[in-house]
């Protein structure tokens, strides 16, 4: 449960970092790292909570799809924002 | 495993909780527990969305909607345990494999207009 609360809590810095950093690197920055280690402590706190192998592991595959797929829109958005002339 | 099987394997730990009778300690069940981070995570994909509103660029907006997928993504996982339906893990594998393929297709397109 308080590991739940700690996700939903770095879900909550990662959207006000979005709402207020200057730069959309930054914003990039801040938004990647603080939602996948939220969406992680939420899945980790509900498998821990499940009670269940199954229900555990499924979770833990959620995280890791979202991992990968996070880090790849990450690179791609920062890719096209350097082509298109942001710095 | 069927449907019925899956349920009772995932929820067997909150049905062994939940047998108090109604009245005031059936207010502190885990599952009501597990709204509130839920409806802060709706406030936060909110907070998200008013960048999606004013952000100066097209790169910002996809941003916000990364950020509406792993929070609905996260919001899914709480989702299915509150209402006791596993199939919502799977929406959300779903919700989080479309925010992926968004980004993909914004950003591997050819054309040049934002």
């Amino acid at each position: 449960m308080l590991i739940i609360v700690t996700g939903v809590g770095f879900f909550a810095a990662g959207s006000i970092g979005l709402l207020r950093l200057p730069d959309l690197h930054s914003r990039l920055h801040a938004l990647t790292k603080a939602d996948n280690l939220g969406l992680g402590l939420i899945a980790i706190g509900l498998a821990l909570l499940s009670g269940s192998l199954v229900i555990a592991i499924k979770l833990l595959l959620v995280w890791i799809l979202v991992l990968a797929g996070s880090a790849a829109s990450a690179h791609l958005i920062a890719q096209q924002a350097l082509r298109r002339g942001h710095d | 495993m069927n449907c019925a099987d899956w349920n009772r394997q995932c929820c067997v730990s909150i049905h062994t909780q939940i047998k108090s009778p109604d009245g005031v300690f059936a207010i502190i069940n885990p599952q009501l527990l597990l709204l509130f981070p839920a409806l802060l995570l709706l406030l936060t994909m909110v907070l998200g969305l008013l960048r999606a509103l004013q952000g100066p660029s097209l790169q910002d907006r996809m941003l916000s909607v990364l950020l509406l997928g792993t929070g609905g993504a996260g919001l899914l996982l709480l989702l299915s345990f509150i209402l006791e339906q596993p199939a919502l893990i799977d929406v959300a594998l779903v919700l989080a494999l479309l925010a992926a393929m968004t980004a993909a297709a914004l950003t591997r397109r050819e054309t040049d207009d934002d």
